[in-house]
């Protein structure tokens, strides 16, 4: 999610299709599952962890442009 | 055109992902140091990813319990004295880092009357996002007050206005809390309410989402219901208007609107 805070190309791949874009991300089905459940409280734990922002960094250089 | 800023306050938004804006993207990579208070694990990354070498939280400031007021000061002071060693500062604030964000205000002012040039920068504040959230048009007119300052002072409410009470979650208590704030004069303010509104007038409380995809938390009552309701944390109270204003026909008539 830092990357998508940061980097236009991501933002708008992920607002177009947040599902394809998480998956591109490189996350794991759970992590995934996180990200798109729509609950504060899951995501704030899961991201408190720093796993998926960690791991959401990895897709940022494949990003489509 | 010449940045020379010594001091730049910029906010991370209410949600990270999509309201932190490019130029206070640009400012914490271009800064010396990176001041930040934002009780986000997402905002806190971004800053780490974009200025690795000057980020540096100062939420250690706040302990529990501790003033408010005493946190503030010291997060003032770490700003100017980086400021004064010569480094190009900006401080990352949630939300808005004007709107209830004192240090901001007071750094700024401390550091121009020091010779520093020192400006801020508007965020998405929690406003923005209620009367997004909400469908506020405020032509209507809206008035907002911290809930604190409104219950103690001698404030005047104009029902037929959009009216927002921040930080209700926090109402009378000057401490910080890690968790849920010491809530004192919930009765009060409602008692202060009535002078206004009936009773059974609608009241929401309203969090913003702080992710993607989440939606904002709205609760809905009446004004009486409050005095014993469980006011989250980070919640704002949003009261509708009572209904459309009277309109004021001596003026109408003085402005030849009526023929």
């Amino acid at each position: 999610m830092a990357i998508l805070a940061s980097d236009l190309d991501a933002l708008t791949e992920f607002t177009t299709d947040p599902t394809r874009a998480s998956a591109r991300a490189g996350l794991s089905d759970a992590d995934r599952t996180v990200l798109l459940s729509g609950s504060p409280q899951q995501i704030y734990e899961r991201v408190s962890e720093n796993d998926v922002v960690a791991a959401a960094a990895a897709p940022s250089k494949d990003t489509s442009r | 055109m010449i940045h020379d800023e010594r001091l730049v306050v910029v906010g991370s938004g209410i949600r990270t992902v999509g309201q932190l804006t490019m130029e206070a993207l640009a400012w914490i990579r271009v800064a010396d140091k990176v001041l930040h208070v934002v009780a986000d694990p997402v905002a806190e990354e971004v800053v780490r990813r974009l200025n690795p070498d000057g980020a540096e939280s100062l939420s250690h400031l706040y302990a529990e319990n501790k003033l408010r007021a005493e946190t503030y000061r010291q997060m003032i002071d770490t700003m100017l004295s980086y400021v004064r060693a010569g480094k190009r500062v900006c401080f990352v604030a949630y939300g808005h880092p004007g709107v209830f964000v004192y240090p901001t205000h007071e750094a700024i002012r401390r550091a121009r009357a020091e010779g520093f040039k020192a400006r801020m920068l508007p965020g998405i504040s929690a406003e923005a996002c209620l009367l997004a959230d909400f469908g506020i048009d405020m032509l209507a007119g809206a008035q907002s007050f911290e809930a604190t300052d409104f219950l103690t002072n001698h404030r005047w409410l104009d029902p037929w206005s959009h009216v927002m009470l921040w930080q209700i979650g926090g109402l009378g208590d000057p401490t910080f809390k890690r968790r849920r704030f010491d809530i004192r004069g919930l009765p009060q303010l409602v008692r202060k309410l009535l002078c206004w509104y009936h009773a059974g007038h609608p009241a929401y409380l309203y969090e913003a989402p702080l992710y993607p995809g989440v939606e904002p938390s709205i609760g809905h009552g009446t004004i009486a219901q409050l005095a014993s309701a469980y006011i989250p944390p980070s919640s704002t109270l949003y009261i509708p208007p009572i209904g459309a204003p009277r309109a004021d026909d001596a003026v109408l008539r003085e402005l030849s609107f009526f023929r």
